[in-house]
């Protein structure tokens, strides 16, 4: 695994915010992590946590403040403006709402054909093709292409908006809150169908997303953010079923899971309080105040970021001797299995 | 437990809603029948458009009177809602039957302190000074886990969190103790952490005050931990009723079985995800007899015909004709519920 | 008044200063595009050339339009308006001598905007689609589209000449005769009120429609309010806001049309002095009437601003 080189990877990444003269949000912080060619790579977070903001910069559409994103080990910004361009193609969102990606003026086909266009490097005739092509990939039949947005469901706009991704044939996906606005049934429709085309293309995917179950289905591995940092990342397994940080496993136990009353092992935490402002995030770790096994420690001293087993970082003084409880994410994958 | 016993708090009886649309009328539900016991606790489960909020929004009177009109009846206490002069259900709203609604946010006048918003509820439907009203208030919001209440009481609704403005919320539709709250997806505009704090406070809240609670969610996870009962909609009509418990395992409608199939924290990682083929049929293009039939893997020819809502052994109410031979996977595979 | 709010007045204070540079730039660049000479009204019509030229010198017109206008402002800012080229009158004095009459009427044309555009505003917003609101719009977009002048013209045809229930034209003090004052007033102020009322009526309607279909409105029927209150409280609370924006851009609009509606009516206001002299290039006089009319609207859109402080509590917020 080490031998693979990273198709995206940050070193201390910040993106910064200046608010006014003397307030600077530092949205993402510090963040360190490598994307192998093929995986999924979740990240969690509540809203407020920066994950957006760190997808948009894994993709340039943010300028790091601190730090670097590589892309196959390159600094994207040591690119000329063209190449960078030419680039860019390679690694691609999908955003959350389908509404707001779709003109509703541009028919489905021309919305597909969008990228293509931009980039302008096919005849037209090839572009159309390409584009139905990426159509029917999708589970959208021929007849779809001559229709508006404002006809299709949510499910379906969601599909071209995927569509129109795969006409680039990118590498890279970014998936922010793809699924988060789509009912069960339908998210699972979408779940399968990226499952399907990563298998087929060979994609690698950022799953950027607030709910658990969904990073926990597809997966392989998963980092946890808060306000701006990275607070936990290992393998899928590992981080439900033995979180190192406390506030992974206040994620886990407030996400409720649909099981019957009697099969309901796990002790609920409940955190108190809310998110502190991100502006001003607390001295040392920034969630001592809401941690139930906050100490003076953690005040004085920011925890460092450090791989306590093999493949599996935390950021917490105490990670690995907390006595944090065992999810119901993970309870039902093993009472599933 | 056995609500059967008790005389039901709410009875609701093949309730429709019409909206108008141009010089006609679009059917939003049909025959949406369930009841609820004092202090009970339901769920009432669907996927955006079955109708679930237009069903709490019918039972509090909340349908605009020009552009909607309710069939059937709905019994609060054996009292008909539907018949009930416009100004006496008014005096019902925030006194008997209270509501809170999914964005905290835009839910607030944003002009008016959350004291304020409290405190005129109390004094809508109770006879209280200016000065009680607001020692009262101060005691809903302190109720509602609100830190310092008596400063949060001039806060206006901006200066609230997400998490702490929905707990004014429920302040408000609280302070005057009804009997029922109906609670339209509270906690969906916030974050996993807060909605647990929330979900905690209500289900608090409603044991200490003996109050019931129908809980409209496409969640069922929340469904199952704050839940006894469950009622779910598909397409505007009510598909199964029963103890949460016994559908999470042993679902008897194939829509059910296929909603909690395809929760992805249910299936191993990576395997592939039951999804519901197909789409939810549109208003007046309904399909014929049972409006599931279309995309259900286990439709047969009598599924065609007008499908009843039925009672099924041991209890619960379910809208299928194959309910009693078909065997549904519900949360665990078929072979590990039993 | 809190911290924030004398702030927000030392801004907006300070941001007069370029609005009135501005505004006094403007008029005199346009007034150098007007025809006609002040030295030759003032020389008479049989003055020779020299004479005109010498008079052109002892104004200083003969200097350049920069220098002219520099001139003026750094006494406008002592305070001194200067006076007028053609009579020598100082210009602060006729300007505050005919203040009232304009005032007067635009006032008045203001409180009559806000007595009838409010109540129909809300009789129309409360009857979405049933025959009185119907009624209600149609009638304020005519009054959108009326010219003002031209209605003045009419009024004065009916009301005037026709029922001689007021007098056709002129002015009278406020002070010494208040009735016949008012009655001088009203058809001007009418005329201005029109497009007042159209617009308060529009604004409030679709502005109330909004609130009332708010999720808010929706919280409040389901605590059990009435709907008077929700109306009578809630409702105008929240379209207050509006309404004010509305007052302001209604005042500011009158006060332009002025020019216009005391043309019509001959009424001796700043509207007909600044006609009046932009024909003579009068430009002392014709500045002055610009710089106190731009200080009344900036000092009313200030009050503004400041209501708006107080009565929605998110403004108070960065």
């Amino acid at each position: 695994m080490t031998a693979q080189q990273p198709l995206v990877a940050t070193r201390d990444l910040g993106v910064h915010f200046r608010l006014s003269r003397n307030t600077v949000l530092k949205a993402v912080d510090r963040v360190s992590f490598d994307v192998l060619p093929g995986e999924t790579f979740g990240i969690i977070g509540e809203s407020g946590s920066g994950k957006t903001t760190l997808g948009r910069a894994l993709v340039c559409l943010e300028a790091p403040s601190a730090g670097q994103v590589l892309h196959q080990g390159r600094d994207p910004y040591a690119l000329s403006r063209r190449q960078l361009r030419q680039h860019r193609r390679n690694y691609q969102v999908v955003f959350q709402d389908p509404n707001a990606a779709l003109d509703p003026r541009m028919t489905i086909l021309r919305s597909v054909r969008e990228p293509l266009d931009v980039a302008a490097t096919m005849p037209r005739a090839q572009r159309d093709e390409v584009a139905m092509q990426a159509m029917e990939r999708v589970g959208l039949s021929p007849d779809f292409a001559a229709r508006y947005p404002h006809e299709l469901s949510g499910g379906q706009k969601q599909r071209v908006c995927i569509a129109r991704v795969l006409t680039l044939r990118p590498s890279v996906i970014v998936c922010d809150e793809a699924v988060a606005a789509l009912d069960v049934s339908i998210q699972a429709d979408i779940l399968n169908l990226l499952a399907d085309l990563q298998r087929e293309f060979g994609l690698t995917y950022i799953f950027i997303t607030h709910n658990l179950g969904v990073v926990g289905h597809i997966s392989d591995r998963v980092a946890v953010m808060y306000l701006g940092r990275l607070v936990e990342m290992g393998e899928t397994e590992a981080v439900l079923a033995r979180p190192l940080h406390p506030y992974t496993d206040a994620l886990l136990s407030a996400e409720p899971v649909a099981l019957p009353s009697h099969m309901r092992t796990s002790q609920r935490v409940i955190l108190s309080g809310e998110l502190p402002s991100p502006v001003s995030p607390p001295s040392g770790c920034r969630f001592r105040t809401r941690c139930r096994f906050a100490q003076d420690l953690c005040a004085a001293k920011e925890p460092e970021w450090s791989e306590v087993e093999p493949g599996h970082w935390a950021a917490c003084h105490f990670a690995g001797t907390l006595p944090v409880t065992s999810s119901p994410v993970h309870g039902v994958a093993e009472v599933v299995a | 437990m056995d609500h059967a016993v008790k005389q039901p708090l709410l009875e609701v009886n093949k309730l429709s809603a019409f909206f108008r649309a141009g010089r006609g009328e679009v059917q939003v539900t049909r025959d949406v029948s369930f009841t609820m016991a004092p202090g009970e606790m339901v769920g009432l489960v669907g996927e955006s458009g079955c109708g679930k909020t237009v069903t709490g929004l019918a039972l509090m009177g909340l349908l605009p009177p020009a552009s909607s009109r309710l069939e059937g009846k709905i019994l609060l206490q054996g009292q008909d809602l539907i018949a009930m002069p416009p100004s006496a259900k008014r005096r019902l709203r925030g006194r008997r039957i209270s509501m809170i609604f999914q964005e905290p946010m835009s839910a607030l006048d944003p002009v008016f302190t959350i004291g304020h918003q409290i405190s005129e509820t109390l004094r809508a439907h109770q006879d209280v000074s200016r000065a009680e009203a607001r020692n009262r208030a101060i005691e809903a919001l302190a109720r509602v886990g609100i830190p310092e209440p008596t400063l949060r009481y001039d806060a206006y609704p901006h200066q609230l969190s997400g998490g702490m403005r929905q707990r004014a919320m429920i302040a408000i539709a609280l302070v005057c103790e009804p009997q029922l709250l109906i609670a339209d997806e509270p906690t969906t505009a916030l974050d996993v952490t807060v909605q647990a704090q929330i979900v905690d406070v209500l289900g608090e809240l409603c044991t200490r005050m003996g109050m019931a609670m129908l809980f409209i969610t496409h969640d069922l996870g929340l469904v199952s931990q704050t839940c006894s009962r469950l009622v779910t909609m598909y397409a505007g009509e009510v598909v199964e009723e029963g103890r949460v418990d016994d559908i999470l395992l042993r679902p008897r409608h194939p829509y059910s079985s296929g909603l909690l199939r395809s929760l992805p924290a249910l299936t191993q990682r990576k395997a592939r995800l039951p999804a519901i083929p197909g789409r939810v049929p549109v208003r007046g293009d309904m399909p014929p007899g049972c409006r599931f039939q279309p995309r259900c893997a286990h439709a047969q020819p009598p599924c065609t015909a007008p499908q009843p809502l039925r009672a099924v052994q041991p209890q619960g109410e379910v809208r299928c004709c194959r309910a009693e031979e078909l065997i549904l996977p519900g949360v665990l595979p078929v072979e590990r519920a039993a | 008044m809190n911290r924030r709010q004398l702030l927000l007045i030392g801004s907006r204070l300070l941001q007069v200063v370029p609005v009135v540079i501005l505004a006094t730039v403007a008029i005199f660049g346009l007034l150098q595009l007007v025809p006609g000479d002040p030295a030759a009204v003032i020389a008479g019509e049989y003055a020779t050339a020299e004479r005109i030229a010498d008079i052109r010198r002892m104004l200083g017109l003969d200097r350049p339009v920069w220098e002219q206008y520099v001139v003026w402002l750094g006494h406008a800012v002592q305070g001194d308006l200067s006076a007028s080229l053609i009579t020598g009158q100082p210009v602060l004095d006729e300007v505050l001598r005919r203040l009232p009459n304009t005032l007067l009427i635009t006032v008045l044309a203001l409180v009559l905007a806000v007595l009838i555009g409010v109540p129909l505003g809300i009789l129309a917003a409360t009857r979405v689609d049933r025959p009185t609101d119907r009624i209600v719009t149609t009638i304020a977009s005519l009054g959108v589209a009326v010219p003002n002048f031209w209605l003045g013209m009419i009024l004065v045809g009916f009301f005037a000449l026709g029922l001689g229930w007021f007098p056709t034209t002129g002015a009278a003090s406020l002070t010494q005769d208040p009735l016949r004052a008012l009655s001088h007033a009203a058809l001007p102020a009418l005329a201005l009120a029109t497009g007042g009322i159209a617009e308060i009526t529009r604004q409030l309607r679709s502005a109330l429609i909004e609130v009332l279909s708010s999720q808010y409105v929706r919280t409040l029927h389901a605590k059990g309010l009435s709907n008077a209150r929700i109306l009578w409280q809630h409702g105008l609370k929240n379209v207050s806001l509006t309404l004010l924006t509305v007052v302001g851009l209604v005042f500011n609009r009158a006060l332009g049309a002025t020019v216009a509606i005391e043309a019509v009516f001959a009424i001796p206001g700043t509207g007909s002095l600044v006609v009046a002299s932009a024909t003579n290039k009068d430009f002392p006089v014709v500045q002055g009437v610009v710089f106190v009319l731009v200080l009344i609207v900036i000092g009313l859109n200030l009050m503004i601003d400041l209501l708006y402080s107080l009565l929605d509590p998110r403004v108070n917020r960065r």
